[in-house]
């Protein structure tokens, strides 16, 4: 017996070592969708293709604004919805005053429509009129806020913008710009780079956001990896779900994040009753090895992802299209999307019915 | 009898196979550690370059690229 016992320790022993696995993230995570939908989607006609790289739409009534990323002469354009008719263009290109040098993201409030341009660290109001948009005013950020990447409108009182410098997850911002405080923590399981890393962190843990007035949810969903936190501003409750590819991967380079992993999430909405999100999950050693060899990927992604308003997954959207954008309306049972891959680029989905807890 | 401790023995030698292979890996991981925390830290080179229209900010620059591709020497 006894020798029986001398071998078998050693085993277990060792057995239980090869269990160890690595320590969890400060998440909760998500394996998989309760229920996985297939859409095919619409083309839909434009009389123009203007665009390089059709990265967000917006829609509202009869308008749908398109940003064009790496637009030349205009970052925005204006068509009419669903007809697809140009109507105009806005946001010159360039440094002087009144013109842009580039646009992160453009959002209606109301019939004012608010946008963000990080290298002047200016977000600009303009409102409707006729089929134009003209320029109402500018507010420049305080130089406090560094990079300002995303942002959205909360409750007619302030801006958020997330935090780039690592010391908090956002920024709260006045409408005039000037930075109110800072709250929340980049929640990662990464100590070391907690401690000593904070700014390219940040970087890596760059992240899409949106919030709705109406319920109160503001969500953020990181480029990198596959992090999704869901923020009550109303009840001041905080969820973090990790997905399968886990927290952005980074390398450390001269106080610069290098992206390493996979390419995460590129868009997101909140709207009445849950949280869209587009999902690419293509890994950077795919895309390099596709450079090199002179392949062509697709951008994009072929999923969206289905949150309900306290971060449970509900369902998986497998698209036709690798999208980078979405404009969701679920009371229409549409989704906008853009797709960066071709001349035109706006794709329409149509949902039967809205996901929901099984 | 014999038979059993042959049994046993095999399974220990896989698992002490599987132990240090897990070993193996926790070295590579942190000599990678090691590496990062080395370039952190300037002791290290690291060279990179965006490639293609995309979304990703390429470190220092204004431009937003598909890829930042990297050399670690």
């Amino acid at each position: 017996m006894s020798i029986r016992l001398s071998v078998a320790t050693p085993f277990l022993l060792l057995l239980l070592a090869a269990c160890t696995t690595a320590p969890p993230g400060k998440g909760v995570p998500y394996d998989a969708f309760p229920e996985t939908r297939n859409l095919t989607g619409r083309v839909l006609p434009l009389d123009t293709a203007v665009f390089r790289y059709p990265f967000r739409i917006r829609v509202q009534g009869d308008k749908a604004v398109m940003l064009d990323l790496h637009g030349t002469d205009h970052l925005f354009h204006v068509f009419s919805y669903p007809q697809g008719h140009y109507l105009s263009s806005f946001g010159k290109r360039g440094e002087a005053p009144h013109e842009m040098i580039s646009a992160e993201n453009v959002r209606w409030k109301e019939d004012a429509l608010w946008v963000l341009d990080a290298d002047k660290s200016e977000i600009t109001r303009l409102g409707l009129s006729g089929d134009s948009l003209l320029r109402r005013e500018t507010v420049s950020l305080d130089k406090n806020i560094l990079r300002a990447l995303d942002f959205a409108v909360i409750d007619d009182t302030a801006f958020l913008i997330p935090d780039y410098s690592g010391d908090a997850r956002f920024c709260q911002v006045s409408l005039q710009g000037r930075l109110l405080g800072k709250f929340g923590s980049i929640p990662s399981a990464d100590e070391e780079a907690l401690r000593n890393a904070r700014p390219a962190l940040a970087q890596a843990w760059r992240s899409f956001i949106d919030y709705n007035p109406r319920n109160g949810v503001l969500a953020a969903v990181t480029q990198l990896g596959e992090v999704v936190e869901v923020y009550n501003l109303r009840d001041s409750t905080h969820v973090v779900r990790i997905g399968p590819h886990g927290e952005p991967e980074f390398l450390v380079s001269e106080g610069y994040s290098l992206p390493m992993g996979i390419m995460g999430f590129s868009d997101v909405q909140v709207t009445d009753s849950a949280i869209y999100a587009v999902f690419h999950g293509r890994p950077f050693k795919e895309i390099a090895a596709s450079v090199r060899k002179g392949i062509k990927l697709p951008d994009g992604g072929q999923y969206i992802y289905v949150f309900s308003l306290d971060g449970e997954p509900l369902c998986k959207y497998v698209l036709d299209h690798a999208v980078y954008g979405i404009s969701v309306d679920e009371e229409k049972g549409i989704i906008i999307a853009t797709d960066v891959n071709r001349d035109d680029p706006i794709i329409e989905y149509k949902i039967q019915d809205l996901c929901e807890y099984k | 009898m014999k038979k059993t401790y042959f049994l046993i023995c095999v399974c220990m030698v896989c698992a002490l196979v599987g132990f240090l292979s897990l070993r193996t890996g926790q070295k590579a991981s942190d000599l990678l550690l090691m590496n990062i925390e080395a370039l952190a830290s300037g002791e290290g080179n690291i060279s990179y370059t965006c490639a293609g229209l995309g979304s990703v900010d390429c470190p220092g620059t204004q431009v937003k690229a598909r890829l930042v591709a990297y050399y670690v020497y």
